[in-house]
């Protein structure tokens, strides 16, 4: 038994191209269908963590994927925003924690996340180094930002500029890092998060300048009369927030028109919750939905390709034993002359289908530990690669 | 039986002597005596009696192209120690024989006795056993396993076969066979990198690590120029005549017949062989 596991490994090694090629070709038909399985399973417990940790999200009317998904991940969307003053009107009527968010923004292409304080304390954000942003132009880093830019406490980011070439558009903030969170594994460690009010400040809405009265050039004073003065949109902003700068920063316009994403609700109770929605739903001009319920119907439209997917993996898999099979009976074929002679010598018949099967077992044995590798690793690195997706 | 055949990894067959169908085919005239008796007369003979005895021997091919061919021996002996050549045009049915004889094919008539076993009465498992552990073979082509060493091809036997004991000598055995056959220092190398001459060296080798009583040998010079042949018969004789063994080795080369006790002219013994069925 020994020697014919020592003559079908030596087979194997001799022909390494081939045996390898065949290990690869069985362990993908493997690996596909449990990796799929796996990054399925993974994604949807990790959508559906996140969507059940946001009760009520609500946001302008069009896609409710991409409200939910705009709000629960930050990503980049054309979706349009919602005043402040809804935010605040939702504030004071209904009980629960109530928080804005804007992302429009990125710093080095990630998403500045522009919230209320109560976010970092609903979400369980906490910072393992420095503190939260606790004034405008302040910035805490998720945990992977920090890692991927090498950047901590004490250091400056700036803002991604959207218009670099239209003056009248704000600078590039640069803004002071004043903490790193603790990981979350989820999309809170690929943020940075600012106060609300520096949010604005990206918007343009809000900023802060020297005293207009003292300019000197006049090609920069458009106009001036005893209460107001008008500069040019070529006067230089401050494009970072000091403690001597700070207090010249104030917003021109209505507050209660300042935009934001989403705003997010921790209701109190069940209750409050479908009141809330009703509220909203009848009667304001946006809409507010449960992303549980949202993150269901978007898993629902995935588990539909699975099954597409998975029918593909059967018939790869199917496809696979086929070509297995008839590699093996070529084999036998081009080894034809071999096993005559071994007939010839006296090995048993036994012996000899014990070659073909010590062989087969042997490449079934790798494709099978390469799979489990493979799937491990999957597994191992499967945060970042739901991060990709 | 001298001090080397004691040496030969020994096998008892099951003594299934009940009468094989080969034992009563219609052209053969009945055993005067049982199988049984047969048998056990044939164990307390057979320590002086021939190595390989052959009677009413009979034997046919399917049907191929409109061509049958039947092989018919009404007696043949060979004896202990004995080297003795086959001869004869192709389609003779020298390799017929030496298949019957190794038990690779089975009569459909006659009785083929080998060292006192009859080895048309054992199944195919026995005659196998028999054959890996008392027989080695030696063939034109070689036939070395190309990807395992020299020194694996002339292990082979007990690499396949867990009727053959592994000792720990097996080694040291086969390096002695190789130094013998002058192949030690390429022992290692697989059978691509070895000469032709060095091939059938250690198919020799392969076919002698069992110590078998009888080598069969079909045409191994056939594929070897003049000088190198000869070197390997040389070599292949010097074994067979320290061992004590049986040579049977067909061949198509008349110049080496003076090296053989005794010549087997197929065309004298097969009265049957090449038959047309049909006429042109």
């Amino acid at each position: 038994m020994i020697g014919l596991l020592y003559l079908s490994l030596k087979h194997l090694l001799y022909h390494r191209v081939q045996t390898t090629i065949l290990t690869l070709s069985i362990a993908v038909a493997m690996v596909l269908p449990a990796a799929s399985k796996m990054l399925i399973s993974r994604y949807q417990q990790n959508l559906t963590a996140r969507a059940d940790n946001t009760p009520l999200i609500a946001g302008a009317k069009g896609n409710r994927f991409e409200l939910a998904l705009t709000a629960l991940y930050f990503r980049q969307s054309s979706l349009a925003t919602i005043s402040y003053s809804e935010y605040e009107r939702a504030r004071d009527k209904h009980p629960g924690v109530v928080v804005p968010l804007n992302c429009r923004f990125t710093a080095r292409d990630y998403p500045i996340v522009g919230v209320g304080f109560e976010y970092f304390r609903e979400r369980g954000l906490k910072p393992i180094d420095g503190t939260l942003p606790l004034q405008m132009g302040d910035v805490v880093l998720g945990k992977n930002v920090a890692e991927a830019l090498q950047l901590r406490t004490g250091d400056a980011l700036f803002s991604d500029q959207k218009e670099i070439y239209d003056i009248s558009k704000p600078p590039a903030l640069k803004m002071h890092i004043t903490g790193v969170l603790g990981e979350s594994r989820s999309a809170d460690d690929d943020a940075v998060f600012v106060d609300i009010k520096t949010i604005w400040i990206l918007e343009g809405i809000a900023h802060g300048h020297g005293d207009v009265k003292k300019i000197d050039n006049p090609k920069m004073l458009l106009g001036k009369t005893e209460e107001t003065v008008v500069v040019s949109p070529a006067y230089i902003e401050y494009n970072e927030i000091t403690p001597e700068n700070i207090a010249s920063y104030h917003i021109h316009g209505d507050s209660s028109t300042l935009p934001l994403t989403a705003f997010l609700v921790w209701p109190k109770d069940d209750k409050a919750a479908t009141i809330l929605k009703g509220d909203i739903n009848l009667e304001t001009d946006y809409q507010m939905v449960v992303p549980r319920a949202v993150i269901d119907d978007l898993m629902a439209v995935v588990f539909r390709i699975k099954t597409v997917f998975d029918t593909l993996s059967a018939v790869l898999a199917a496809s696979t034993i086929l070509l297995t099979i008839l590699v093996i009976l070529l084999n036998m074929r081009i080894r034809a002359r071999e096993i005559e002679t071994l007939h010839k010598i006296g090995c048993s018949r036994f012996a000899v289908g014990g070659l073909y099967v010590f062989e087969l077992v042997a490449i079934l044995a790798m494709s099978v530990a390469l799979a489990a590798l493979v799937t491990t690793v999957v597994s191992t690195v499967l945060p970042d690669l739901i991060r990709m997706v | 039986m001298n001090v080397v055949s004691l040496m030969v990894p020994t096998l008892v067959f099951g003594l299934d002597l009940g009468s094989h169908p080969s034992d009563n085919c219609d052209a053969m005239p009945p055993s005067s005596i049982s199988p049984a008796a047969d048998d056990d007369a044939a164990r307390v003979v057979h320590r002086r009696s021939p190595l390989i005895s052959i009677d009413q021997l009979l034997f046919t091919y399917a049907q191929v192209e409109r061509h049958a061919f039947s092989l018919k021996v009404d007696r043949l002996e060979i004896g202990n120690s004995e080297h003795v050549a086959c001869i004869g045009p192709s389609g003779t049915g020298k390799t017929t024989l030496i298949n019957l004889i190794a038990g690779i094919l089975t009569p459909e008539c006659g009785r083929i006795t080998f060292d006192g076993t009859t080895i048309s009465n054992l199944d195919d498992a026995r005659r196998r056993a028999l054959r890996i552990s008392s027989i080695g073979l030696v063939f034109q082509e070689f036939e070395l396993l190309e990807y395992v060493t020299a020194l694996d091809n002339i292990l082979l036997p007990y690499l396949i076969s867990d009727t053959l004991r592994r000792t720990p000598d097996i080694r040291v055995r086969a390096a002695r066979l190789a130094e013998s056959m002058r192949i030690s220092h390429v022992l290692h190398r697989r059978p691509k990198r070895l000469s032709q001459g060095e091939r059938q060296r250690v198919a020799i080798c392969r076919s002698m690590i069992t110590e078998p009583k009888l080598i069969i040998a079909d045409e191994p010079t056939g594929n070897l120029d003049p000088e190198t042949a000869d070197i390997t018969l040389d070599l292949l004789f010097n074994e067979i005549r320290k061992r004590d063994a049986t040579l049977l080795m067909v061949t198509h080369n008349h110049s080496v017949l003076d090296r053989f006790q005794r010549i087997i002219d197929m065309t004298e013994l097969n009265a049957t062989c090449s038959t047309p069925i049909l006429n042109h």
